[in-house]
């Protein structure tokens, strides 16, 4: 009897080591998405994490009010001399404002098609830490598929890599596996953006003849067929001219707070590479 | 029932959780710490599922390889067989010893296995500190866990 259940355990481990194998081979060198099972249980499991994001967050919001009104006698003192500068200030703005207005109609005119967008809220951050990649509250049935581009108001956040009904998984942009091609915006230097950790990227394959520097602005190139030409993906840190090497070393600080990221816009447009896999079909 | 929830509300708020109040890499890994109380408390099949499953939730929710996480809580799963022999499983001391080892293999295999099928992550002395860290407070944290779960009777009569 106890040789029949040995005999049983070592099957057992020799399936689930099979299967383990299986599932690390079956997605190496590409991307693959939530099969039917794994969306099944997103989609019953992605609720219950939806409101402990929100539990948290409101539990964090009442702490941080607490706080604030212990300083309000003095912030009011020291907003009513701000209010006084402001003031000067927001006159110039109001000339700014009215050329920036000509500028956008200007704007509209020319990108008179845009790709519509849909704002997600972020319910889950990686749970590994090793990874960068967060679960959104909208999926398939908002119009989402793979490979759609991911911003903010501040730039690049990253692409839809898995979808379910509701919910979607996004690859940040400052994930080690995640490369998005760029241009320098000064320069037109291009090259390829990766993430090195939350913080800091690097940019790839620009030419040592180029004359980046330090705070010059990264942007998408448009050519790796995910992201639109001209979003921001981040600020130089630092440039270094490695002897012996072909390209520029260079270090990138993210254009968006990915510490802080709370609501995402998704870009919805055709998945192209997709297209060309069924067109090659 | 109840670790397989406590296992699941670990995995979907580990994130968030971890994002405010220190770095997840250096976290205590609750998931481990409860495969070997699961061994402990309900034997090696109900320890097996819970590495199984939970590494597959893991998986699905983690930006990384899939089968990734799967393959390291059944490292975990190992790392108790071989720590049991080395060490006392019914004294807290070797109950810490115990997970410290089987959280340092998990993320030996971890290496292993990013260094075979991803390019982009390399050893680094930063990991080993990572790794002796999490697996040090995991230790340490593991026989406080232990007792908790006991006291709330999520042990078998």
């Amino acid at each position: 009897m106890r040789g029949i259940i040995s005999f049983y355990k070592i099957w057992f481990g020799i399936i689930a080591f099979g299967f383990v194998l299986f599932l690390l081979s079956s997605n190496s060198g590409r991307e693959i998405t939530w099969n039917s099972a794994e969306q099944l249980i997103i989609e019953v499991t992605a609720p219950l994490q939806k409101l402990i994001n929100q539990s948290i967050n409101s539990t964090r919001g009442f702490w941080y009010n607490y706080f604030d009104l212990i300083n309000v006698r003095q912030d009011n003192k020291h907003l009513h001399s701000e209010i006084d500068a402001l003031k000067m200030e927001n006159s110039r703005y109001r000339d700014l404002l009215a050329t920036h207005k000509r500028m956008q109609e200007l704007l509209k005119f020319t990108n008179s098609i845009k790709p519509p967008v849909i704002a997600a809220q972020v319910i889950g951050l990686d749970p590994t830490g090793w990874f960068k990649s967060i679960i959104i509250d909208k999926g398939k049935n908002a119009g989402i598929s793979l490979n759609m581009p991911v911003v903010n108001a501040d730039g690049v956040v990253g692409k839809i890599v898995s979808t379910s009904p509701n919910y979607a998984k996004v690859l940040l942009v400052i994930d080690q596996n995640s490369s998005v091609d760029c241009l320098v915006q000064r320069t037109r230097d291009r090259g390829m953006v990766k993430g090195l950790s939350a913080v800091i990227s690097k940019m790839d394959y620009v030419v040592k003849r180029s004359d980046v520097v330090a705070d010059d602005i990264i942007i998408t190139s448009g050519l790796g067929g995910i992201f639109p030409k001209g979003l921001p993906v981040g600020k130089v840190l630092n440039v270094k001219d490695v002897q012996g090497k072909l390209f520029k070393d260079i270090k990138i600080i993210p254009a968006v707070d990915f510490s802080k990221l709370e609501e995402v816009l998704v870009i919805l447009k055709e998945d192209t590479s997709l297209n060309y896999h069924l067109e090659k079909e | 029932m109840f670790i397989w929830f406590l296992g699941l509300i670990i995995v979907l708020i580990k994130g968030k959780w971890a994002s405010l109040i220190v770095p997840n890499q250096f976290a205590p890994d609750f998931t481990a710490i409860l495969i070997v109380y699961l061994f402990l408390y309900y034997g090696p099949a109900a320890a097996g599922m819970f590495a199984f499953g939970q590494g597959l939730v893991m998986d699905i929710y983690s930006g990384g390889l899939y089968g990734l996480f799967t393959l390291l809580y059944l490292c975990v799963y190992a790392g108790i067989y071989l720590g049991r022999r080395l060490f006392n499983f019914l004294d807290p001391k070797g109950q810490a010893l115990i997970v410290s080892l089987s959280v340092l293999l998990e993320k030996l295999f971890f290496i292993i296995i990013l260094t075979i099928f991803s390019e982009g992550i390399i050893f680094s002395c930063s990991f080993l500190w990572i790794s002796v860290v999490s697996a040090i407070s995991s230790g340490l944290i593991a026989p406080v866990i232990f007792s908790l779960l006991s006291r709330q009777k999520v042990i078998p009569v």
